[in-house]
C-alpha cells in the first residue's frame, strides 16, 4: 500500500483528479452562478412583457367596459407556472381583476400583495412600470401603471413571480452538469491509472528488476521492445550490461594471471574485499576468508609491521597521497616474506572516505638479493680495512721506523740539513699511519662484533671529531648483550652514514649521536646544529641513503628526519626507530 | 502466475468502473424543472370545491395551478393544445374535443346539472316554439349548443331555423340589448348577473334527456405525467365538496368570485347532482351504463360541424384507475 502510494501511477491520477474536481466544481459555481443570471433576466424580461402588455390591455379594456377579457387574459397568464398572483386594481387600489377571482373586489391591502403599497406608489407618481426583486431570489415584483377609465385614475397590474423554484431549477442543471462531470472524470482518472500502470509501472518494475538483476555472473535479461523512452533506457543498460561484463571479464582475465595482488577495499565496510587468485599465493591465506572478515589479511602480516598497514589505510581512506611500504607476511609454515604494498584513494560519490585499492607485489627475492649485496658489501669493507690495516699500515709503520732510523743516522752525521726533512718524513708517515688505521677501523669495525656497539660507536664519535675536526659526542644506554652481531653492525652502519653526512654536508659545529634501547625497540638519533637534511625522493637519493634504507628494511626499522620548527633552536635531527623481535603484540587494528 | 492472473482481473475490474463512470455519466438523467399540474376551471359551482381546498392549503400551487379560465371554449382550447393538462368540461364538450382529435380521458365525474344550465328568453318570448326565427345567444362547440340542440328538438325544431349569435355567457349582461338577441342560453350563475333582463326560463337541464354531465378531463399525457397531483386534485374535490353546503366564512371566497350572494349559490346547488366518489366509481367502470349512454347519445346526437364518422366507445375514454387509487 506504502509503495502504491508512492508510485507515479498513483500521484499523476490523484492529482488529475484533484485537479479536475477542482475545476469541475469552479464551472459548477460559475454555470450555476450563470444559469441564474440567465434565469433571473429571462424572467424579468418576462415579467416586463407580461406587465406591459397587461397594463396597456386593462386601459383598453376598461375604457371600453369590458372588463371580461381582462379576466380571459389574466387567465391566460396565470397558465404560466412561475406566476403566483396577478392583480388589476383601479385607482382607488380596489381588485377589479385577479388570477385567483376570489380577490375581485378586495382592497389591494387585504390580499397577499399588501406589502407592494411602496413601489405602486413610486410607479404611480413616475407612470412607469417597475420590475424589481422583492426578496432575493425568492420572489420578483412587476408593477405596470394604466390610465383607468374616463376619469384617468391610475391603476395598476400587479404581477408577483415565483424567483425560488426557477432558480432551483438553474442549480438542479448546474448539480447535473457537476455529477455528469465528476462520473466523467472518476471513469478518466480510473482510465489513466489504467493506462499508467500498464505503460509506466509495470514497465517501470520490469526495468528495475533489469537493473537490479545486473550481475556479472548471469546473462543480461532481455531488454523491453518498443521505441518509447522506457524501451530505450532499457535497451541502453542492456547494451551497457553487456559492455560491463566483457570489460569485467577481462579485468577477471588480467588478474587471474597477474602474479601480484590486486586488491580493492571498498569504503562500505559491509562489503568484502576484492583480491585476485594471487592472493592466495603471496598471503599464504585463503581469499574466501575475507568475506567473513575483511580484515584476516591483517593475519598474514608480521605484528611488527601491521601497524604500518593500519597507517597507510588510514591514510589513504582520508584520502591522501599515494603509499608505499613493505611489510613481513609470515607464512603458516613460518617462512617470512616480503611484500611491496601500493595503494592509493578511489574517491567516492559523495565527499566522504575513500574506497581503497592497490597492489601487493613478493619482493623477498630482491630483499634477499639486498641482503646478500649488503653483506658482500660489508664483507668487501671489512676486507680493504683489514688489508688496510694488516698491510698498508703495517708498511707504514715500518716506513716510520725506518724513518726514525734514518732520522737518527742523519743525527750522528750531523752536518746535514737532511735531519729536519726526514723529522717532517717522519711526522707525515706517522699522520697517515693514523688515517689508514681510522679507515681500517671505518671499514672493518671489528669493535662492533668483538668490543659492542657502545665500544663502536664511541669510535665512530672519535674518527669524527678527529677526522673532520668537528666535535661529535656519543651517548649509548644499549646492552651490547641484547643486539645480534648483524643487527649491531646494521646500525653502527647506519649511524655512521648518518653522522658523516652531517659532517660533510651540514657544516655543524658539533654532532651528537645516541643510541638507546627498551624492551620493544632501539632508538638511534643523530642530532647537530648545521643545514637541515631535506630528503629528496627514494629515487634521487644518494648510494649512502639507498644503502641506509637497505639496512634499515632488514631490521624493519623506520627513519624520520626532524629539522627545527620555526623559531626553535636550530638543532636538526635523525631518528631511526627499531623494532626488537620480543616486541609484544600491536593493539588490535582499529576499523580503518 | 497467480499474481498475472490477479492483475488481469483487477484491470478488469478497472475496466469495467471505467466503462460504468463513463456510461453513467452519459446516462445521468437531467434534471427536469417540475411542473404542476395545470387544471382550467371555470365559473362553475362544482368547481368551487378546489378553490375552497386551495385557500386551505390542501393543493400547493407548486404542485397544482388552477387556471381560472370563465370561457368554457377557452377552457376547451387550452386543454386541446396542452396549455392545460385538465380542464372541467360537460361530457358534449369532451365528445367534440375528441373528435377534433384531441385524445382527452375522463378521470372523474363532478357533477350532474339538472336545472344550473338555462334557455332565456327575453319578456314575451315563453315557449320553445316561439323561437323560430329568432335570434338566440350561446356559446358555440359548448354545453350551451348542446343544450340549445336539446331544447330545440324537444320543440320540433331545426337548429337552422334560429339565429345563431355566438357569445361567452360572461359578457351577457354587456351586450344582451347590443346584440338585440331573443334569447340566450346560459349556465349558473351567470343567469344571477342577468336578472336585471328580466328574462324567461324556458328550457333548463332538468328536462328528462337534457341533463349535463360536467367531469373532470384530463390530456392523456398529463395523466401519465401527473398522477399524483390528479389523485390530490379528485381527493380534494370529493372532500371539499361536501362542505359547500356548510355556509358561512368558508363560502365566503366562493361569494366573492362568483359574485351571488349564499342563498343563490344554495341554490343553484340545489340544481345540481352531486356524484360521490362511490358513484363515480361505479359509472366510470361503467358498472351502470348510465354515463356509458349518454356518452354514446351526445356522439350520436352532436348538430353541429363535427361528423361522428366512428362512434368512441366509452371505454376508450373512461378512465377510472386515479379513482381506484383514492381509499
Amino acid at each position: 500500500m506504502k509503495r502504491l502510494l508512492h508510485s507515479l501511477q498513483f500521484k499523476i491520477s490523484v492529482s488529475l483528479f484533484l485537479v479536475g474536481a477542482i475545476l469541475i466544481a469552479i464551472n459548477a459555481q460559475r454555470l450555476n452562478a450563470r444559469a441564474q443570471q440567465t434565469r433571473k433576466m429571462a424572467m424579468k424580461s418576462l415579467a416586463f412583457s407580461e406587465g406591459s402588455r397587461l397594463s396597456g390591455m386593462s386601459q383598453h379594456l376598461m375604457r371600453r367596459n369590458v372588463s371580461q377579457a381582462a379576466d380571459l387574459e389574466l387567465s391566460y397568464s396565470s397558465t404560466n407556472k412561475d406566476l403566483r398572483l396577478g392583480l388589476i386594481i383601479d385607482g382607488k387600489n380596489v381588485v377589479r381583476h385577479a388570477t385567483m377571482q376570489q380577490m375581485r373586489g378586495l382592497n389591494l391591502s387585504e390580499t397577499p400583495l399588501a406589502t407592494v403599497n411602496v413601489m405602486l406608489a413610486g410607479v404611480r407618481e413616475a407612470m412607469e412600470g417597475r420590475v424589481e426583486e422583492v426578496k432575493a431570489g425568492r420572489c420578483l415584483l412587476a408593477v405596470f401603471p394604466f390610465w383607468e377609465g374616463v376619469a384617468q385614475g391610475k391603476g395598476s397590474v400587479i404581477l408577483e413571480y415565483d424567483l425560488e423554484t426557477p432558480l432551483a431549477a438553474a442549480t438542479a442543471s448546474a448539480l447535473h452538469a457537476l455529477l455528469s462531470q465528476s462520473l466523467a472524470l472518476m471513469g478518466g482518472c480510473l482510465a489513466l491509472w489504467l493506462l499508467l500502470k500498464n505503460v509506466v509501472t509495470d514497465r517501470v518494475e520490469t526495468l528495475v528488476n533489469q537493473v537490479q538483476g545486473m550481475s556479472l555472473e548471469t546473462e543480461p535479461m532481455p531488454a523491453m521492445r518498443g521505441q518509447d523512452e522506457l524501451a530505450q533506457v532499457s535497451q541502453a543498460v542492456r547494451l551497457t550490461h553487456d559492455r560491463l561484463r566483457h570489460s569485467e571479464q577481462r579485468l577477471h582475465q588480467i588478474a587471474a594471471t597477474m602474479r601480484d595482488v590486486f586488491w580493492l577495499a571498498p569504503r562500505d565496510a559491509n562489503n568484502s574485499a576484492f583480491v585476485n587468485d594471487a592472493y592466495c599465493t603471496v598471503f599464504a591465506r585463503d581469499a574466501a576468508w575475507l568475506k567473513q572478515d575483511r580484515w584476516d589479511w591483517l593475519h598474514a602480516i608480521v605484528r611488527e609491521d601491521r601497524r604500518r598497514c593500519l597507517e597507510m589505510l588510514r591514510t589513504l581512506r582520508q584520502g591522501g597521497p599515494r603509499q608505499e611500504i613493505e611489510v613481513r607476511v609470515a607464512t603458516p609454515e613460518g617462512q617470512l616474506r616480503w611484500v611491496r604494498c601500493r595503494g592509493f584513494a578511489v574517491p567516492g560519490a559523495e565527499d566522504r572516505e575513500c574506497s581503497v585499492a592497490g597492489v601487493a607485489m613478493d619482493v623477498s627475492e630482491r630483499k634477499i638479493l639486498e641482503r646478500r649485496l649488503l653483506d658482500t658489501a660489508e664483507n668487501e669493507r671489512r676486507r680493504i680495512g683489514m688489508d688496510l690495516h694488516d698491510d698498508l699500515c703495517q708498511r707504514l709503520a715500518a716506513a716510520l721506523m725506518k724513518t726514525g732510523v734514518l732520522q737518527s743516522a742523519l743525527a750522528r752525521a750531523g752536518g746535514s740539513n737532511q735531519e729536519a726533512l726526514a723529522t717532517e718524513l717522519a711526522h707525515d708517515l706517522s699522520e697517515a699511519t693514523g688515517i689508514a688505521r681510522g679507515f681500517a677501523r671505518g671499514l672493518a669495525p671489528v669493535g662492533v662484533e668483538a668490543l659492542g656497539i657502545t665500544a663502536a660507536l664511541s669510535d665512530l664519535g672519535e674518527f669524527i671529531t678527529r677526522g673532520f675536526k668537528i666535535p661529535c659526542r656519543v651517548e649509548c644506554s644499549a646492552s651490547d648483550e641484547d643486539l645480534t652481531g648483524e643487527s649491531a653492525t646494521h646500525i653502527f652502519r647506519v649511524a655512521q652514514e648518518l653522522a658523516t653526512n652531517a659532517a660533510k654536508h651540514a657544516r655543524p659545529s658539533w654532532i651528537e649521536i645516541s643510541f638507546e634501547m627498551t624492551d620493544r625497540e632501539a632508538r638511534l638519533l643523530v642530532t647537530h646544529d648545521g643545514t637541515p637534511y631535506r630528503p629528496a625522493g627514494v629515487a634521487v637519493e644518494g648510494m649512502g641513503m639507498h644503502l641506509v634504507r637497505q639496512r634499515l628494511d632488514a631490521l624493519g626499522a623506520s627513519l624520520s628526519f626532524h629539522p627545527p620548527g620555526q623559531g626553535e633552536e636550530p638543532v636538526s635531527s635523525v631518528e631511526c626507530l627499531i623494532p626488537l623481535s620480543n616486541t609484544t603484540e600491536p593493539p588490535p587494528p582499529e576499523p580503518v | 502466475m497467480s499474481r498475472r492472473t490477479s492483475t488481469s482481473s483487477g484491470t478488469i475490474v478497472t475496466a469495467l468502473l471505467v466503462l460504468t463512470f463513463w456510461v453513467a455519466a452519459m446516462l445521468v438523467p437531467s434534471p427536469i424543472q417540475k411542473e404542476p399540474l395545470r387544471v382550467a376551471v371555470g365559473m362553475w359551482p362544482a368547481a368551487e370545491p378546489w378553490i375552497l381546498a386551495r385557500e386551505a392549503g390542501d393543493l400547493s400551487s407548486v404542485d397544482i395551478n388552477l387556471v381560472e379560465l370563465n370561457w368554457n371554449s377557452a377552457a376547451m382550447r387550452a386543454v386541446g393544445n396542452r396549455v392545460v393538462d385538465a380542464a372541467v368540461l360537460s361530457l358534449d364538450e369532451v365528445v367534440r374535443q375528441i373528435h377534433q382529435g384531441y385524445p382527452l380521458k375522463i378521470v372523474m365525474i363532478t357533477d350532474v346539472s339538472r336545472g344550473a344550465d338555462l334557455l332565456l328568453t327575453r319578456p314575451g318570448l315563453n315557449s320553445i316554439a316561439e323561437l323560430k326565427g329568432t335570434r338566440i345567444g350561446y356559446e358555440p362547440r359548448t354545453s350551451g349548443a348542446w343544450l340549445l340542440s336539446r331544447a330545440l328538438e324537444n320543440a320540433n325544431l331545426k337548429f337552422s331555423e334560429v339565429q345563431q349569435v355566438p357569445l361567452n355567457p360572461a359578457e351577457v349582461d354587456e351586450i344582451f340589448e347590443t346584440l338585440n338577441l331573443d334569447g340566450v342560453v346560459l349556465s349558473e350563475p351567470w343567469r344571477q348577473r342577468i336578472q336585471a333582463l328580466n328574462l324567461n326560463l324556458v328550457y333548463d337541464s332538468s328536462r328528462p334527456g337534457s341533463e349535463i354531465v360536467r367531469v373532470l378531463a384530463v390530456h392523456p399525457e398529463a395523466l401519465e405525467q401527473h398522477r399524483e397531483s390528479l389523485v390530490s386534485l379528485i381527493k380534494a374535490h370529493v372532500k371539499w365538496m361536501p362542505r359547500l353546503d356548510e355556509g358561512g366564512e368558508l363560502l365566503k371566497p366562493i361569494l366573492r368570485r362568483e359574485s351571488i350572494t349564499a342563498e343563490v349559490f344554495q341554490s343553484i346547488l340545489a340544481r345540481i347532482d352531486i356524484v360521490d366518489l362511490a358513484r363515480n366509481r361505479q359509472l366510470l367502470r361503467r358498472e351502470d351504463a348510465w354515463l356509458g349512454d349518454i356518452f354514446i347519445k351526445i356522439q350520436k346526437g352532436l348538430v353541429e360541424d363535427t361528423v361522428a364518422a366512428k362512434l368512441i366507445d366509452p371505454s376508450e375514454v373512461f378512465d377510472p384507475s386515479l379513482l381506484e387509487e383514492l381509499p
